[in-house]
């Protein structure tokens, strides 16, 4: 469910950004260069929108928040930042951030606060737990890093422990040459920028969930995307990964499942923005991620034909008539046949739906429903799916734990807010 | 046993692209590296089996149009089972396509008097969609009524929709050997597993080459957008150098099984009754296989 609601900065409370909160809710703020691609990234995962449709939104004239959720188990809010960064004297501001007064460098002045639109950067970074920063690859970048390192800057004194991703966006028209050259250069010109700052700071890419212990370090990655295919999905979909404090829980719950049933990978995907939220340890490539994708594309889109119970007869009639006027490319890549409404598959994807898909060369599929928004996809050999009962009594214990595990997570943060 | 079927209309209209799609895994975006075709290209596409298409794509432009109603007429108009005429729906020159769809039409008349022929108004993608009916219906009038004393069957299609789909089933259709016969052995399948659906499909272009229906269904468009579906997803198998080889899809109301059902079809099995266990329709599938194999073999033969 998505809910876009329009706000100014200054009316959030102080109060309410304690660690409880951000536990229950971990926020990302989405910024970049205008024209650089966010708005149509966030409409592409969270809506049924087509990629070649995002040329007709119109531009994010302010800050905007959307709250993304899995029923009430993962919920996040991803603030959308818009246009360009201006320095402004503290004069201006009534607070004051008193960090501020000990550090001196050569692009930071004491003196001066990050503002774009009206919003004050530093009180969004600190109220943020993951900073996600598109930089168009098809345009000079330069501008863009130079505005990354100025907010990385103004990070490092609000909130030492924000993780940077960096988008390199609209990368599907560059060559694979082109695409590594970019993403070298990128990363030396942020790594170059701080060692010149503050001499000796390394730049250390993440490589594990555990951030470094060391301060000076700043926790960066950066992730080829485009839109027009799944390179989108994976990205977000480690972002979020890294921010689910489950994250950790569900990552065993997989590899128990994965040794127990004999399975080569798992993933726990959510049907309606096809962003994994958690996979087993083993290393995963791409394509197995975009056949996943596609195969709950299929199930949904089957579902829809054959799986609506009677008394939904009536209602896919009209969905039908509106798919008349609905301008849906149906070869693009994310392809569905469900109107661009709030849950749509929420209808066919019920506590029974399952899909099993074999394929040659000995692999196969198997899709379990978690619950109404998650699904479990599972990556095995034909052979162990001889063994099928074995693997539905660990799936239906996998599944028992996840809600379990949610429902604490629940129960944990809902006293310590009352208390 | 091969069957010509002629591809022709005016240069520019889809002709190459709606076969390279339909046989040729193209995807939609994929046929706009396609050229202009030169002469006329064939092809043979094995279908079914032992039934191989003759596909005659006659390029377009006017220089081979001229020629085929001179020089080549013989050659082009004779042996033929089916002629697929393509119309742009956005065409400027309205009147000369029908004048050579007219003519190609009595070089069939001459030659092949009982092929079955098909227009395609195609490109509907480019027509708001208010007035996709209008257009049309007006189109199929102008046709039906040129083609006396042919029959013409009329469809609207796009590449970017099932419309391509339904068309090229319908047409194919029409050319496999022993349908009827197919279609019984198919309602019987049908009653004797409770299945409330059945589909037969073509292997390598996913086109419904028969069904039984036991349960009315809301949705008419659904044999095209099930074809589209399955084809979209072996598309994209094909990017991990694997093809699927059988399915099943489950919610609380239904289960859906796509099987292979003889060399050359799959068989799609729709059970709405959740008290029957994959395993039994599975099975019932596999014994079920003999027999249409037996009924494969015995079309070939006739």
């Amino acid at each position: 469910m998505i809910k876009e609601t329009l706000t100014m900065v200054n009316d959030i409370d102080n109060d309410r950004n304690d660690n409880k909160t951000s536990f229950m809710r971990p926020n990302i703020l989405l910024t970049g260069l205008r024209r650089s691609g966010k708005t149509s990234i966030q409409h592409v995962i969270f809506t049924k929108i087509q990629p070649s449709q995002t040329q007709f939104l119109k531009s994010t004239p302010h800050l905007t928040i959307n709250q993304f959720s899995c029923g009430s188990l993962i919920n996040f809010q991803v603030q959308e930042l818009p246009g360009q960064l201006h320095t402004f004297p503290s004069l201006q501001f009534s607070h004051s951030n008193g960090a501020q007064n000990g550090q001196s460098s050569l692009y930071d002045d004491n003196t001066t606060h990050l503002v774009s639109d009206g919003c004050d950067i530093e009180l969004l970074l600190k109220q943020c737990n993951a900073v996600v920063y598109i930089i168009d690859a098809q345009d000079d970048y330069i501008q863009s890093v130079s505005n990354l390192n100025m907010i990385i800057q103004s990070g490092r004194h609000v909130n030492p422990r924000l993780r940077y991703e960096v988008f390199i966006h609209k990368v599907d028209q560059l060559s694979e040459e082109a695409k590594i050259e970019t993403q070298r250069d990128i990363h030396n010109q942020v790594r170059d920028h701080f060692a010149d700052v503050n001499g000796g700071t390394d730049l250390s890419p993440l490589t594990s969930f555990e951030s470094n212990s060391n301060a000076q370090n700043i926790l960066i990655n950066f992730h080829l995307t485009s839109i027009f295919d799944h390179s989108i999905f994976e990205a977000f979909s480690k972002v979020i990964q890294k921010l689910i404090p489950q994250f950790n829980h569900l990552e065993d719950l997989l590899n128990y499942l994965i040794s127990a049933s004999n399975m080569e990978q798992a993933f726990l995907f959510d049907i309606q923005t096809k962003i994994s939220i958690a996979t087993d340890s083993s290393p995963t490539d791409i394509q197995m991620y975009e056949l996943c994708c596609d195969m709950i594309d299929l199930l949904i889109n089957v579902s829809q034909i054959y799986g609506r119970s009677n008394d939904n007869i009536i209602e896919a009639i009209e969905d039908d008539e509106n798919e008349e006027h609905v301008a849906s490319s149906i070869h693009e890549s994310t392809n569905s046949y469900s109107n661009t409404t709030d849950e749509p598959s929420s209808n066919v994807f019920d506590s029974m739906s399952s899909s099993v898909i074999k394929l040659t060369g000995g692999r196969a599929l198997y899709l379990k429903e978690i619950n109404r928004h998650l699904a479990l996809i599972g990556v095995l050999r034909e052979e162990t799916l001889s063994k099928q009962s074995i693997i539905e009594y660990n799936v239906n214990q996998l599944k028992k734990s996840i809600l379990e595990l949610f429902h604490l997570t629940c129960q944990t943060s809902a006293s310590s807010l009352i208390s | 046993m091969r069957k010509k079927v002629l591809l022709m209309g005016k240069s520019g209209g889809g002709k190459t692209s709606m076969r390279s799609i339909i046989f040729a895994n193209y995807s939609a975006k994929d046929t706009r590296r396609l050229g202009a075709t030169m002469d006329v290209e064939q092809s043979y596409v094995r279908f079914l089996g032992n039934l191989i298409l003759n596909l005659w794509d006659c390029g377009g432009q006017e220089a081979f149009m001229e020629c085929y109603f001179a020089t080549q007429k013989d050659n082009i108009f004779k042996n033929v089972e089916v002629l697929i005429y393509v119309f742009d729906v956005q065409s400027s020159e309205l009147d000369k396509d029908l004048h050579y769809y007219q003519s190609c039409l009595e070089s069939i008349l001459q030659h092949s008097c009982n092929a079955k022929i098909f227009c395609l108004i195609h490109k509907m993608d480019l027509i708001p969609d208010e007035m996709r009916s209008t257009v049309f219906t007006q189109r199929e009038k102008i046709l039906n009524d040129i083609s006396k004393p042919l029959q013409c069957s009329c469809f609207r299609t796009s590449i970017w929709d099932e419309t391509l789909y339904k068309a090229w089933s319908q047409i194919v259709y029409q050319l496999v050997p022993n349908v009827k016969g197919l279609e019984k052995t198919l309602e019987n399948f049908a009653g004797i597993i409770d299945a409330d659906e059945i589909l037969l499909f073509e292997k390598a272009t996913f086109l419904v080459i028969s069904h039984c229906t036991r349960k009315e269904h809301h949705d008419t468009r659904r044999f095209e957008k099930i074809s589209d579906i399955i084809k979209q997803f072996k598309l994209s198998c094909s990017k991990l150098a694997a093809a699927f080889q059988s399915m099943e899809v489950r919610n609380s109301t239904f289960a859906c099984f796509i099987e292979l059902c003889t060399p050359n079809t799959y068989v799609m099995v729709v059970i709405s009754d959740p008290t029957i266990s994959s395993e039994v329709t599975l099975m019932n599938i596999r014994n079920a296989r003999k027999v249409f194999e037996k009924l494969e073999r015995e079309g070939a033969r006739s």
